[in-house]
């Protein structure tokens, strides 16, 4: 989670492969599946919270992929290009399945549980986040992780940018209070 | 802390590595690739019977039309149209794999291209080579319907 690389979209792929799987070859979709699979599947499981979804967010992203890559033109790189689908169609599908409903503000953010003790004394930044709900999280991952601009954020959510910066300025700071809140509680339990 | 300078990297940084497990199950890629492979048969399926329906609608179209041309109209050229099919089909972009319904007539079309050869260079009459050239305008008719409409698909 430190670096966006890590992520494992910055990876490129061969033009060969990438040839291939424009002319629908199946190996080659199978090595962009090894490529960017586990990146796939990090940023849908970040952006669902849940395994379950996350897997049917990652088969929805290969299958549009697979569908739409003779449109890929090589103006970003590949793996940039492949994130945004997959980010887009997560936002798209979540909204739609209704686990991003637009509650407000206050409400929105009065959903979150104190976090429990972590079994191990530990909280890690991804149960953390798990602990947002999830539109709040949404944001955060977008903008903090992938790179998403407030302007973007807004087009994908259907509100201004100001209600991202809002949404995302008191994400960040409940994120804070949850982990110093953790970190006390370790200590105590010390 | 300032609120301006919260972030989730400076949060990440400070806490313990994730020991979430962000791998995809294993079997994962044979799902999508299953899953793949039956869309794609079904779209192929849908092409061709389309394609197919339309083939035969223009060969009996062609049919009723040259017959009823044959009945109405004493003569026609079927060189000219022939040569002028031709010129309409070059327009159109060559696609990248031809349809199995468009190799079928192309393969109709290099046959029929060895008969007229052969015709003149006997010196066939033109009641001989009339025939020839009316199948070659209908066999281009046909390619050019399946054409199109794979180009209109692909928009």
């Amino acid at each position: 989670m430190n670096e966006r690389s890590a992520t494992g979209f910055a990876k490129d792929i061969d033009a060969m492969t990438l040839a291939r799987a424009q002319r629908g070859d199946m190996a080659a979709f199978e090595e962009i599946y090894r490529c960017y699979g586990r990146a796939c599947f990090q940023l849908a499981l970040r952006l669902s919270g849940q395994r379950q979804l996350a897997e049917d967010l990652v088969h929805e992203a290969f299958l549009k992929m697979m569908d739409t890559i003779s449109s890929y033109r090589g103006e970003a790189p590949f793996g940039a290009w492949f994130k945004r689908l997959t980010a887009n169609l997560s936002i798209d599908w979540l909204r739609r399945q209704r686990h991003l409903a637009d509650t407000g503000m206050e409400a929105m953010f009065e959903q979150i549980a104190a976090i429990g003790p972590d079994p191990a004394g530990l909280v890690d930044a991804d149960s953390l986040l798990a602990q947002l709900p999830p539109r709040a999280r949404a944001i955060v991952v977008l903008h903090e992780l992938e790179g998403y601009t407030h302007a973007e954020l807004a087009a994908l959510f259907g509100q201004s940018e100001s209600y991202s910066k809002s949404i995302l300025a008191r994400a960040l700071k409940r994120l804070h209070v949850l982990a110093a809140s953790a970190a006390s509680r370790t200590q105590v339990a010390l | 802390m300032n609120e301006h300078e919260l972030n989730l990297r400076d949060l990440a940084a400070r806490l313990p590595a994730s020991a979430t497990t962000h791998m995809p199950p294993a079997d994962l890629w044979p799902r999508i690739a299953a899953t793949h492979l039956a869309r794609h048969r079904q779209r192929r399926g849908r092409r061709l019977a389309i394609a197919g329906g339309a083939l035969a609608l223009v060969a009996a179209l062609a049919f009723t039309a040259s017959t009823w041309r044959h009945a109405a109209t004493p003569a026609i050229d079927w060189q000219a149209r022939a040569q002028a099919l031709e010129l309409q089909l070059d327009a159109l972009p060559t696609p990248a794999a031809s349809e199995p319904l468009a190799r079928l007539a192309e393969t109709e079309l290099a046959r029929l291209d060895g008969n007229l050869q052969a015709a003149y260079d006997r010196g066939a009459p033109p009641r001989d080579l009339d025939p020839l050239w009316q199948r070659r305008s209908e066999l281009l008719d046909a390619l050019l319907s399946v054409r199109r409409q794979g180009h209109s698909s692909r928009i």
